[in-house]
């Protein structure tokens, strides 16, 4: 008798295997597309909490926190103060400090913003989970007139390794301002982060500081193009005996030797005494901001909402549609003895199975689908999805679809098991 | 032992304080045959449905094989009807996914008691189909070997009586079997099922609006606003 009910469900759908694909491929396409906004959604969080990572503090002149990282990190906004060199040499040699970056703003590239610092750049800064820069093409050379491009610029503006670009004064992206006796030659394009680093030209500190010296000497003989505005980079006369000299950053990167000094330092840094200055940890700063735009995820959430019950409703569809055609079967079937039962249990069943195997097809679909988008989401939208196993929470939501779809099932199987009582051995269709 | 007696049946849907079916007396000898006339409304399907066990009167008794199927369980009464019923339908009796002898075979898989008259092996019962399918004139393998889809009517209703008879139920009940038939395929459909009921000791019960074929039962009874008038023909013990 058991086996009887296995054996005619399973010829029963085979028999009804066109439209059963058809349902079970459209609970597998909400699905995958469940699981994809439920990815996209994570990852938003993650990439962007995870913007930066590997850094312990940054450190720059005194203003808000959100304003620093804004400021260092997205290159929005522009820092009304900077960080003296003297200052930023001293916190550099403090026994706690492992390494720094320096990061002096204020030029761009078409709109883009050029960030002046050193190699130490491209060896210490990690996004995502502790991920390093990697290049697509060329190499990490920023001496001289070199400099490095993200990779959403070099995309963009269509400029390969070997090109010479010149650079704006300033944020504008009308090139009127232009450092044009200084071109500057693309030494290497950085592979795709899904971070701000991606629409950043990367100079060195020297080069910056070089193209600003003849910048103003050229503005000190021809007219006043400021109006007595004092460009913040300026050089630091106090040591100026060294030609290599630097003038201010706009901030700086900084890792620890040892994580339990972070507090510590960042608490010294705050009460320096000589210059204003503000330390934040960008990890707690990131998820700060991340409170402020999260309605984008909120969003996401309630589309996930709506695609499910969608897709529960599809299902439910599918199999009432299917049972009323299937009114004789369920009639034919009492007739040579079968219980309300049996045909219950004939229907939660068949169900069940349909619920069971969307789900495992969606997951497969998902699994594919990155595999093959993956490259494509980098490299166009610097969207960095994990494809990895299945999250807790994915799982979760997987779970309320079979529930769901088992409770869906529930709904004509009751149905057909009052009908069969009362329908008798007459069949009205 | 009678096959059906029925005593003061009465049956109504909740709804209506009027009963659409209300029989005194109804008795089938065991081997006998009747013939159900009445148009539709008469409460034919009712009557069918309360033989069956699908439904139970509210007052009365309905007894099969000597046993008041109405005070039985719903689950007991599924099992009576697989043990002891076969049942014809007018049309679409066979399940389209199996094959033709699956669908023969398919009481056997719901009774136990019909599958142990046959015999004790799996092949006992497929052995049993064939013969009953070869006696109702499917004597080439080609036909065996059709979608049940493709049988022509009076094929699929062949199978269907072929099903009904297997393991050789004591009650037969054909609702309406020919309707769909001409009028050459009824008059051999009905041969084939009497000569059959006969050989097996069935008791049958014939529902048809077809006056003509009434020649070949033992009883004819026709139903009218709920009420059974019994006419006895040519063999038939009142």
């Amino acid at each position: 008798m058991k086996q009887t009910v296995f054996w005619l469900a399973l010829k029963s759908i085979r028999y009804r295997r066109s439209s059963i694909l058809l349902s079970i491929f459209s609970i597998a396409l909400s699905v995958m597309l469940l699981l994809g906004i439920e990815r996209i959604r994570s990852s938003v969080e993650e990439s962007f909490t995870s913007t930066i990572s590997g850094t312990d503090l940054i450190v720059g002149a005194r203003t808000g926190n959100v304003s620093l990282l804004l400021s260092t990190v997205f290159h929005i906004g522009n820092a009304s103060q900077n960080v003296s060199w003297t200052s930023y040499e001293k916190i550099k040699k403090l026994p706690q400090v492992q390494w720094t970056i320096p990061i002096a703003l204020g030029d761009s590239h078409k709109g883009y913003p050029v960030v002046g610092t050193t190699s130490d750049f491209f060896e210490h800064y990690k996004y995502s989970a502790g991920l390093p820069l990697t290049f697509k093409s060329g190499s990490p050379d920023i001496s001289g007139n070199s400099c490095i491009l993200g990779s959403q610029v070099a995309k963009k503006l269509g400029y390969n390794v070997n090109d010479a670009i010149v650079l704006t004064h300033g944020m504008g992206s009308e090139d009127i301002l232009t450092h044009e006796k200084d071109p500057f030659e693309i030494s290497g394009v950085l592979a795709a982060t899904g971070t701000p680093v991606d629409n950043s030209i990367v100079i060195s500190l020297e080069s910056l500081d070089r193209i600003h010296d003849e910048f103003y000497q050229y503005d000190q003989e021809k007219v006043d193009v400021f109006g007595g505005f004092e460009y913040k980079r300026h050089r630091d006369h106090e040591h100026d005996h060294d030609h290599g000299d630097l003038g201010s950053v706009t901030g700086f990167f900084l890792g620890v030797k040892n994580k339990s000094d972070i507090l510590s330092l960042k608490r010294s840094i705050n009460d320096e005494k000589d210059e204003a200055l503000l330390a934040i940890m960008p990890v707690v700063t990131l998820l700060e901001l991340w409170k402020i735009i999260n309605p984008i995820e909120k969003i996401l959430l309630i589309i996930s909402l709506l695609v499910l019950i969608v897709s529960l409703g599809s299902v439910l569809t599918a199999i009432v549609s299917s049972l009323n055609q299937r009114r004789r079967e369920m009639a034919v079937l009492r007739s040579v003895g079968a219980q309300p039962a049996y045909i219950f249990g004939l229907i939660i069943l068949e169900s069940t199975g349909i619920v069971v195997t969307g789900i495992l097809l969606g997951m497969a679909f998902l699994v594919f689908g990155l595999f093959f988008t993956k490259p494509i989401l980098t490299e166009n939208f610097g969207m960095v999805l994990e494809i990895g196993a299945f999250t807790k929470g994915e799982l979760y939501m997987l779970l309320a679809i079979f529930v769901a779809g088992i409770f869906v099932g529930v709904i004509p199987a009751l149905r057909s098991y009052y009908s069969t009582l009362s329908d008798g051995l007459t069949i009205k269709t | 032992m009678d096959t059906v007696v029925l005593k003061n049946v009465e049956f109504g849907w909740d709804n209506s304080p009027d009963p659409i079916l209300s029989i005194d007396h109804l008795r089938l000898k065991k081997n006998s045959s009747l013939f159900l006339q009445g148009p539709s409304g008469s409460g034919k399907s009712t009557l069918l449905s309360l033989l069956a066990g699908i439904l139970t009167p509210q007052t009365g008794k309905v007894e099969i094989l000597g046993k008041a199927i109405n005070e039985l369980s719903g689950k007991q009464r599924d099992k009576f009807r697989a043990d002891h019923i076969g049942y014809i339908f007018q049309m679409f009796n066979l399940l389209p996914y199996l094959s033709v002898v699956e669908n023969v075979t398919l009481p056997c898989d719901f009774s136990k008691y019909r599958r142990h008259k046959i015999g004790s092996s799996k092949d006992d019962v497929q052995n049993e189909a064939m013969r009953l399918l070869d006696k109702l004139g499917f004597t080439t393998s080609e036909m065996l070997n059709k979608s049940v889809t493709e049988l022509s009517l009076g094929q699929q209703q062949r199978v269907a009586a072929c099903r009904a008879l297997i393991g050789s139920p004591e009650l037969l009940i054909a609702d309406e079997p020919t309707s769909a038939l001409d009028a050459a395929a009824q008059e051999d459909f009905l041969a084939l099922l009497n000569e059959q009921c006969h050989n097996n000791d069935i008791t049958m019960i014939f529902v048809s609006h077809d006056e003509r074929l009434s020649g070949q039962f033992d009883q004819v009874a026709r139903l009218k606003n709920g009420r059974v008038e019994l006419n006895s023909t040519k063999n038939a013990t009142p």
